[in-house]
């Protein structure tokens, strides 16, 4: 039972995470290489406005988040903007070299010692019984319900208001969605804000359940076979492949090898690419199979 | 119908072309001897850092060939570095054999690895080998964790300096002049293949996918081709790397090398050979420029971490600025200077 | 009568090589539906798009001449400020968004008018035009027939409010039912409205059902321009379009609509 727990907190991990990517490649078609690192920057925004402006752990909270807005929309208005038009290929080698310039940006900042966010903050990260042999971290729980919450009012938006329909038209046919008079620089702007605040949000939950430091910006890297199990365009696939991923790693790493965990999710991608690219829930046509 | 332009207003006069092909000559030979004679007046540091640059230059010449000239993104430069090291160092370890042995060997291995994980995405169209070979760098890094974890090597694998002909390859100025031959060997074979029916297939797929496969280049198969070899140059390099530390263990080979490889291409300007060994100095010279600056300036502590990450964000600082501003890198820089300074006659002819 | 647009000598080159247009000089009067007639690859599609505006990721451009809407000069302007400008296309290919229902087809529109308007309200008046969309309202366009794509194109085209309707390929691979169809809910929609219209055609005989006034595009530049019913007689036309000949004047209708249903066939 611990270990179905277990499951459930890493699935809701890798989800949000990788909700991220799929925002950023159904609207744009671009690979955000970045993500992770965008991710532990959530992290460490919040070690900087707790050391900095609010003591209150939720003010502090609710400050990251948007700082972090401010953060993706910076992103793409001062970089990824520069790259529309460009070749898809070019506009990944720069979020290749984005992750590069934050990760040496964070150390030079916050140093490469962990620390430990949750005592910053005087968040009390508790351990609950669910039942009697069922036991989960505060921030776990924080996780869970945050992951559903975002996807409930991703899906929410995406399919009731007008720009998450505009989002979703333009992923499929920007030529025609610029023909219709969507500015689709703000529909990019819109998908890497989304994307960078619930990065962010995962970040934070995640370090507030352990510490932080840059290295765990590769649980960015793990969540992305995540999203390509679920098509990279399609976010309940997204959290199936979540699922399918943690429920791999969590019981390889208790029955077989603990060392297995960081391969788990890229033997779980070639699977993917060998079997069915387009993943569970991917559009096909787009793949253009040559 | 429309009128096609293509090359009218490129076409350059006869003569200036052949005598700018002399020029070109001059340049390479003069090149070459100064390589050849550089050493005369070397440290030892110097050597080493020469050594470097040629080993990292045969590893940007092959991913320039993939990614700059195929269109390709590979994330798995290192991987498969380390690949051609394992190799070479399982090789030695368990079965004392030769370099004669051991480099064929490390190309074959990476030429497979490559065939493994080129197969299933590049059948597809855009950035999926970009995803299967991320797991590629993960599956090889795990693969040599365990050698070394179950070989009770955790510290790495020691190999003993290699020998060729009854020379052993040891001190500075036998290393300089053994990876300059085979830089230069690399940078010929490469320019052959691109000239060749092979090359330029590449470069129409990487220019329009859709167009080449109508002109009948069977796009998939060039583009695993393309993998596979660069993949073999690349393990190959592995093992050259392992050679000249004397040393092979999974920690050298991260993905922040590979992000140095791609940094490599980008800053000496994709789609030019020049531009990955120009791309390899510069890249290879920029973490003892970061240090050398760090001491200049005072007040910061200088410890290796300090300098590792201040490399680490001045390579992303370089990459941006260079796919922002200048996308055709260092080459495009030193064509404008060259063009700048040439007679005005000459400027012309570039529309 | 004024125009509404007024083309002189375009030129537009893609990928900086490749000349699509030399010097195409066309009008369209308010208030009046303008045929462009031409064979395959001839540039009627550049033409519209280089009036409707391009965006970054096409590498085409406007190379000389210039585009004059209602008297201002829009030359190169893109998208998707002409759209605000109330210039709207009806693109030849991808015309509707597949993975979104009719009605939010509809929806996604975005112009500095519709904004904060009844979407309802919106939508009836679209499904007044077309009332064959109504009954779809809620199904993907991906999976509409070709006759219902075109309408439902035309459909959020017209959510934008366009003064000037630009339609590429009316009638390309349907049905001679649907085409007529179309035409009738065109002549309808023009009746109602002050709707100016440049309407791009291979077929003449859809383009004269329609027309007033027609262009005819030959490897970029325009060849011939005259009021529909010269053209009609005219032999060149009957050569190039209708491939009758002298002969063969009076069945040029029965014609063009056999090669379309052959079209529609393939
Ligand atoms: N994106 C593009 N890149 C390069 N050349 C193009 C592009 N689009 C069109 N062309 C060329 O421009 C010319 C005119 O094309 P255009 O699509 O305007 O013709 P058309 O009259 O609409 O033809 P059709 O009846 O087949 O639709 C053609 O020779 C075509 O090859
Ligand atoms: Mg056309």
């Amino acid at each position: 039972m611990q270990i179905l727990a277990n499951i459930v907190v890493l699935t809701s991990l890798y989800a949000l995470v990788a909700c991220g990517y799929v925002l950023v490649y159904k609207v744009s078609r671009v690979l955000n290489l970045a993500h992770g690192e965008l991710m532990i920057l959530g992290a460490y925004l919040l070690v900087a406005t707790s050391a900095g402006i609010a003591s209150d752990p939720l003010a502090a909270i609710a400050l990251t988040a948007m700082f972090s807005i401010v953060v993706g929309l910076s992103v793409y208005l001062l970089l990824m903007r520069k790259m529309t038009g460009q070749p898809v290929l070019a506009a990944v080698l720069t979020t290749v070299a984005l992750g590069i310039l934050l990760r040496g940006a964070m150390v030079l900042i916050w140093g490469p010692q962990q620390l430990n966010v949750g005592a910053m903050i005087s968040f009390d990260n508790a351990s609950i019984a669910l039942t009697d042999s069922v036991r989960v971290s505060t921030a776990a729980l924080w996780l869970v319900v945050c992951t559903f919450l975002v996807y409930l009012g991703l899906l929410a938006f995406l399919h009731m208001s007008r720009w998450g329909m505009r989002m979703r038209a333009s992923g499929q046919n920007a030529l025609l969605a610029a023909q219709r008079g969507i500015n689709l620089h703000t529909v990019y702007a819109l998908a890497w804000t989304l994307s960078t605040f619930s990065g962010s949000l995962a970040g934070v939950l995640v370090t507030l359940d352990s510490r932080i430091d840059v290295n765990m910006a590769v649980i960015g890297l793990k969540a992305f076979p995540a999203a390509l199990v679920g098509g990279l365009d399609s976010l309940p696939g997204a959290l199936i492949g979540a699922g399918v991923i943690a429920a791999l790693e969590v019981l390889l790493i208790h029955y077989v090898n603990p060392l297995l965990s960081d391969v788990v999710p890229f033997l779980v991608l070639i699977a993917i690419l060998i079997v069915r690219p387009w993943g569970l829930y991917g559009t096909k046509e787009e793949l253009n199979r040559v | 119908m429309s009128n096609i332009e293509t090359g009218i207003g490129k076409m350059t006069p006869a003569t200036t072309r052949r005598k700018r092909l002399s020029q070109n000559q001059v340049a390479w030979i003069g090149l070459i001897v100064l390589l050849v004679l550089l050493p005369t007046s070397a440290t030892p540091f110097h050597l080493d850092i020469a050594s470097q640059i040629f080993i990292a230059g045969i590893g940007a010449l092959a991913l320039m060939v993939l990614t700059g000239i195929a269109g390709q993104i590979s994330l798995g430069h290192s991987g498969l570095m380390a690949a051609g090291a394992f190799t070479t160092g399982i090789l030695y370890k368990e079965a004392g054999a030769g370099i004669w042995i051991t480099l064929p060997a490390s190309v074959v291995a990476g030429a497979v690895i490559g065939l493994i994980f080129g197969l299933p995405s590049l059948r597809l169209r855009g950035i999926y080998l970009a995803m299967s070979t991320l797991a590629l760098h993960f599956l090889v890094i795990y693969l040599g964790g365990e050698y070394e974890f179950a070989s009770g090597a955790s510290t790495g694998i020691f190999l003993d300096p290699p020998v060729v002909f009854g020379f052993e390859i040891y001190d500075g100025y036998a290393w300089y002049y053994v990876l300059l031959a085979l830089v230069a060997g690399t940078y010929w074979g490469c320019r052959n293949l691109l000239n060749s029916k092979t090359g330029r297939a590449w470069e129409a797929l990487h220019a329009n996918e859709t167009a080449a496969e109508a002109l009948g280049v069977q796009v998939a198969n060039y583009k695993l081709l393309a993998f596979v070899i660069t993949s073999g140059i690349a393990s190959f390099s592995g093992a050259l790397f392992a050679y000249y530390q004397n040393f092979v263990s999974v920690e050298a080979f991260t993905l922040f090398l590979s992000i140095q490889y791609i940094a490599m291409i980008i800053i000496g300007g994709m789609g030019s050979l020049p531009g990955a060994l120009l791309g390899a100095v510069f890249v290879t010279l920029v973490p003892y420029f970061v240090e050398w600056l760090m001491e200049a300036v005072p007040y910061i502590g200088l410890d290796i971490t300090t300098v590792s990450s201040a490399s680490y964000a001045a390579f992303g600082l370089l990459m941006i600025l260079f796919l922002v501003f200048e996308p055709s890198g260092l080459t495009g820089i030193w064509k404008r200077l060259v063009g700048q300074f040439a007679s005005p006659s000459k400027r012309e002819d570039t529309p | 009568m004024t125009d509404i647009l007024e083309v002189t000598e375009l030129e537009v080159t893609y990928q900086r090589s490749i000349r699509a247009l030399h010097g195409v000089n066309l009008r369209v009067a308010k208030g009046q539906i303008t045929a462009l007639l031409g064979a395959n690859g001839a540039g009627k599609s550049t033409t519209l798009r280089a009036i409707s505006g391009f965006i970054g990721l096409d590498n085409a451009r406007v190379t000389a001449g210039n585009v004059r809407y209602l008297g201002e000069d829009i030359t190169g302007l893109q998208l998707p400020k002409t759209i605000h400008k109330g210039i709207v296309l009806v693109p030849e290919r991808d015309k509707v968004f597949t993975n979104l229902t009719v009605a939010e087809n509809l929806e996604v529109v975005s112009t500095t008018r519709a904004e904060g308007s009844n979407w309802r309200q919106i939508e009836e008046e679209i499904f007044v035009y077309f009332p064959r969309l109504a009954k779809l309202r809620n199904k993907p366009a991906g999976l509409l027939s070709g006759g219902e794509r075109q309408m439902l194109a035309i459909g959020s085209a017209l959510v934008c409010k366009p003064n000037l309707l630009l339609i590429d390929e009316l009638s390309l691979g349907l049905a001679p039912v649907i085409v007529d169809e179309i035409i009738e809910r065109l002549r309808d929609i023009h009746a109602r409205t002050d709707l100016s219209i440049l309407l791009v055609e291979q077929s003449a005989a859809v383009a004269f059902a329609l027309a007033s006034y027609g262009f005819v595009l030959e490897n970029g530049k325009v060849e011939l321009e005259g009021a529909t019913q010269d053209l009609r007689t005219n032999q060149k036309i009957l050569e190039l379009y209708l491939g009758t000949g002298s002969a063969g004047r009076a069945d040029y209708l029965a014609n063009a609509r056999r090669r379309r249903e052959e079209r529609a066939n393939v």
